[in-house]
């Protein structure tokens, strides 16, 4: 039997829990982690220093064995773009 | 056009580490990376570089109305200047008392900038300047965002709005406002 690659088959809840974990340590509002969902913009409203954006997209990848290239990863400042983003490259894996 | 970035250096080490694997390949072009690698200080030039692109992309985003994106590698820097789809930015960076200060303006534009000390509001150090050169009490200021989150002075019965910046990190704030000639 073959094995299945990790995370082909996550739902979005799923995905949004890991990425949950992954922008935690970054995250300095709290009340708009706990807030959390889908329009959630990682600067205005979690406030995560724009030089730990490049951390949030290094973690995504090696979370989920992809690679985010320059045109993937200038949309990733909110949580529904990069579930998309993340989306699309697991699909393409 | 103005935009500014301040970058806490002390804050800065604890919170990235420039040294990771594929963080300056992200977020610097090929240029940039052997620039800030055959520096003597290269994490002092990560800094200054990536305040400088931060400032460019402030005004970028300012003149064009642009929506927020993480695009830093398109932002280049060339010495004192930024450049990003062909547009320039002029840059001027300083390194004192622990911060990296850089600010970004396009050619011939004016303009009034200040690094506040800590515990001071930022705000209030701009509003005061603003009541000074504008002849016109704090209570008639207000800070106002538009589209897509870019910040303007409004003064009460003025029509023009000015464009400003504010920059905080750490122990650090500042703004860059817009002058007219």
């Amino acid at each position: 039997m073959g094995s299945l690659p990790k995370y082909n088959f996550m739902t979005k809840e799923e995905l949004l829990a890991k990425l949950k974990t992954i922008i935690t340590p970054y995250v300095q509002n709290q009340e708009g982690l706990e807030a959390l969902h889908e329009d959630t913009d990682f600067i205005k409203d979690l406030e995560i220093n724009s030089a730990n954006l490049v951390d949030v997209v290094l973690d995504v990848e090696d979370e989920f064995d992809i690679e985010i290239d320059n045109e993937a990863m200038e949309k990733m400042i909110t949580v529904k773009d990069s579930i998309a983003v993340i989306e699309s490259k697991l699909a393409s894996k | 056009m103005i935009g500014n970035d301040i970058v806490d250096l002390h804050l800065a080490k604890t919170q990235s580490n420039w040294l990771r694997k594929g963080w300056l390949e992200k977020l610097f072009t090929e240029d940039e990376q052997y620039h800030i690698l055959n520096t003597a200080d290269s994490e002092l030039e990560v800094w200054k570089l990536w305040s400088k692109k931060e400032a460019a992309y402030k005004a970028h985003q300012r003149r064009f109305s642009l929506a927020p994106r993480f695009n830093p590698r398109w932002y280049q820097c060339q010495g004192e200047t930024v450049g990003i789809n062909g547009y320039i930015y002029h840059t001027n960076t300083s390194v004192s008392r622990g911060a990296v200060y850089s600010i970004a303006t396009t050619d011939q534009q004016a303009y009034f900038t200040q690094i506040v000390n800590q515990g001071v509001s930022v705000k209030e150090e701009l509003k005061n300047y603003i009541s000074q050169i504008c002849s016109v009490t704090s209570n008639d200021i207000i800070l106002i965002k538009k589209d897509n989150g870019i910040p303007y002075v409004k003064i009460k019965d003025q029509l023009d709005d000015i464009p400003f910046s504010l920059t905080h990190h750490g122990n650090f704030s500042a703004f860059i406002i817009a002058l007219r000639k």
